[in-house]
C-alpha cells in the first residue's frame, strides 16, 4: 500500500515537473541584412496633369488673387451669370486675356496675370463682378501631356508649328486680333469655335508628330499677328481626347476610365451652329458652362463622375446622329 | 532492491529539475560585424558580401523605372538551419507602388563586386510559377516584415536546410508601376536573411 502511494507521488512529480516547470529551448539564430535601400519617386511623372478648379464670389476689386496652388500655365475663367468666358496662357504677357466668346483681340482687366501662386483678376465683370459666382479651370503644362506655346501668323496657306514636344490631339489658338478663339481634336471635320459657328477648315488642319499645321484663317494665322495655343495629348489615366456619336439618350455616360476633374465638349457639326461647353469639377449640380455669354445651362454636361462624365440632351452634347469630341483632364499630379 | 530502485528514480527527478528548469537555451545572434562568436555546442552563422552600403538607391522614379542589385549570403554555422527574408519598411508611402522580384541563383562562374549582378544565373526551379529561382514577386509593401511571416527560403512548403559552406545570391529588381498615385513617394527597405536551427 505504502508502495503503490510511493509510485503515485513520484507519478505526480513527473506530471507536475512536465506541466509547471517551463521548457524553452529556443533556436540559434543569425541574421544578416542589408538596410537603407531608398526609393524616391519623381515630383510628377511624366503626362501627369497638375490641375485645378474652383469658384469665388466676385467683389468687383482690381487686382485680385485667385489662388490655386501652383503657377498655371494656361486658366479658364467663367462667370455662371450671361458673361462671355475668357481665356490665359502663360505665354501671353502683359494685362491681356482673350475673350472666348466673341470676336475680340486679346483684352485687359480680365485675368490679369499668372503668378507663381495662381492668378490675378481685374475687376471687369467677365471676371469679377459683384454678384456673380465665378469658376476657374487652371492647368500646369507637362512635357508629355500638355504644352502652350505662341507664333506670329504669316497668313500662309500652310504653316506647320513645330515645337510642341508631343503629337496634340487637341489644340485651342487664341489669337490677338478680332477674331474668335478656336480648337480642334484630332478626327474633327474642321476647326471650331469655342461657342456657337460651323467651323473652318483653314484653321487647324493637320497634326503632326511635334506640332500641327495651320491654313489660313484669320482665326489661326493672319500676318503679324500673335497668336498663343494650348496643345493637349491623349495620355492614358490622365488626359481623354475621345469622340463619340449622339444618341439623343439623357443621362448618358461617356467614358473616360478615371474621374476627370474637367471636361470640355464641342460638337462636329459643320451644319447646324452649336456651342462648346465645359465643366469643371468645382461647378456642382447638373449646370455646365457654356463659353459665349449664356448663364450656367442644363442637360449639357450633368456631372463628372468615376470612369465617366454624364451628359443629357442637349444639342451641343448628344444630338443624335452627330459627331462630339472632347476633352476630358483629369487632376493626375500631386 | 526496491528501496534501491525508488531511490534511483528519485534521484533522477532530483536530477532532471535543475535541468528542465534551467536549460532555457537562449538565442545566439551572430551577425556579419560580429562574426567572431563561437558556441561550442553548435553554431548558426550568416554572412553577406555587403561593403556597408545599401543595395538599391531610385532617385527620380517615373513608370517603368527599374533599379537592380544582388547580394551573396554564406552559411558559416555548423547546426544546419532554414532561412527566411524580411525587412522592415519606412517612408512616406511609396512601397504599395513598387513591384519587387526576388531572384534566387548563384554566380558563375566567378563573383563579381557587391550589387553587381554580373555572372548571376538564377536557379533553374521555378519556385512559385514567376520564373526561374524567384522566389518572391510582388510589391514591396507585401514584402514580410517579420521573421513571422518571413519568406521562407527557397518555398514553404520545402525550405532548404542551409549547411556549412553554402552560398545563395539574390537578385533585387524594383519597379515602379505605371500609377500616378505613386508620384512623390518615398520608400526606405531593409533585407534581412535569418537564419534558425530549428
Amino acid at each position: 500500500m505504502s508502495r503503490i502511494r510511493f509510485r503515485h507521488a513520484v507519478g505526480l512529480a513527473a506530471v507536475v515537473l512536465v506541466l509547471v516547470v517551463p521548457v524553452a529551448i529556443a533556436a540559434f539564430v543569425a541574421t544578416t541584412a542589408n538596410t537603407g535601400s531608398s526609393f524616391q519617386s519623381a515630383s510628377i511623372f511624366p503626362g501627369a496633369i497638375k490641375m485645378a478648379s474652383g469658384t469665388y464670389a466676385g467683389n468687383n476689386v482690381d487686382g485680385r488673387a485667385i489662388p490655386v496652388g501652383f503657377q498655371p500655365d494656361f486658366v479658364i475663367v467663367k462667370s455662371d451669370a450671361a458673361r462671355e468666358g475668357v481665356g490665359r496662357t502663360s505665354t501671353i504677357t502683359g494685362d491681356d486675356t482673350k475673350p472666348l466668346g466673341t470676336a475680340t483681340a486679346f483684352t485687359a482687366n480680365y485675368i490679369q496675370s499668372l503668378t507663381a501662386t495662381g492668378f490675378t483678376v481685374g475687376n471687369n465683370n467677365r471676371v469679377n463682378a459683384t454678384g456673380d459666382d465665378y469658376y476657374w479651370v487652371a492647368f500646369k503644362t507637362n512635357s508629355q501631356a500638355m504644352a502652350v506655346g505662341n507664333y506670329t501668323g504669316n497668313g500662309a496657306g500652310t504653316r506647320n508649328i513645330t515645337g510642341v514636344g508631343f503629337q496634340p490631339e487637341l489644340v485651342m489658338v487664341l489669337g490677338d486680333t478680332a477674331q474668335r478663339a478656336v480648337l480642334r481634336a484630332t478626327g474633327m471635320s474642321r476647326t471650331f469655335r469655342f461657342e456657337a459657328g460651323t467651323g473652318s477648315t483653314t484653321g487647324v488642319t493637320a497634326f503632326g508628330a511635334d506640332g500641327f499645321t495651320l491654313g489660313n484663317s484669320a482665326e489661326v494665322n493672319s500676318n503679324g499677328v500673335a497668336y498663343h495655343y494650348v496643345a493637349f495629348n491623349d495620355v492614358p489615366n490622365s488626359i481623354d481626347v475621345g469622340t463619340y456619336t449622339g444618341n439623343g439618350t439623357d443621362n448618358r455616360g461617356i467614358a473616360t476610365g478615371f474621374q476627370p476633374a474637367y471636361a470640355l465638349i464641342r460638337a462636329d457639326d459643320t451644319g447646324t451652329q452649336r456651342s462648346g461647353v465645359h465643366r469643371p469639377a468645382s461647378l456642382t449640380g447638373a449646370s455646365s458652362l457654356e463659353f459665349g455669354a449664356t448663364a450656367l445651362s442644363t442637360n449639357r454636361i450633368q456631372a463628372l463622375q468615376a470612369t465617366d462624365f454624364q451628359v443629357g440632351t442637349n444639342g451641343d452634347v448628344n444630338s443624335n446622329g452627330d459627331d462630339y469630341y472632347y476633352l476630358a483632364v483629369r487632376s493626375s499630379a500631386p | 532492491m526496491k528501496r534501491r530502485r525508488n531511490l534511483f528514480v528519485i534521484a533522477l527527478l532530483v536530477l532532471l529539475v535543475p535541468v528542465a528548469g534551467g536549460a532555457t537555451y537562449a538565442a545566439f545572434r551572430a551577425t556579419t560585424t560580429n562574426s567572431g562568436d563561437r558556441i561550442e555546442a553548435g553554431s548558426v552563422s550568416l554572412s553577406d558580401n555587403g561593403d556597408g552600403t545599401s543595395l538599391m538607391s531610385m532617385t527620380g522614379g517615373v513608370p517603368a523605372s527599374t533599379t537592380s542589385a544582388c547580394i551573396r549570403v554564406s552559411y558559416g554555422g555548423s547546426l544546419s538551419s532554414t532561412v527566411r527574408l524580411h525587412g522592415t519598411t519606412t517612408g512616406s508611402g511609396l512601397d504599395p507602388y513598387l513591384d519587387l522580384r526576388v531572384t534566387r541563383g548563384t554566380y558563375t562562374p566567378s563573383t563579381p563586386a557587391f550589387k553587381s549582378c554580373t555572372n548571376f544565373v538564377a536557379d533553374a526551379t521555378n519556385y512559385i510559377g514567376a520564373g526561374a529561382g524567384v522566389i518572391y514577386n510582388g510589391t514591396l509593401q507585401g514584402f514580410p516584415d517579420d521573421y513571422a511571416g518571413g519568406l521562407v527560403d527557397p518555398l514553404p512548403g520545402s525550405p532548404e536546410s542551409w549547411t556549412n559552406g553554402e552560398v545563395h545570391v539574390y537578385r533585387f529588381e524594383v519597379t515602379v508601376q505605371n500609377n500616378f498615385a505613386a508620384q512623390n513617394l518615398n520608400a526606405t527597405q531593409a533585407f534581412r536573411w535569418e537564419a534558425r536551427n530549428q
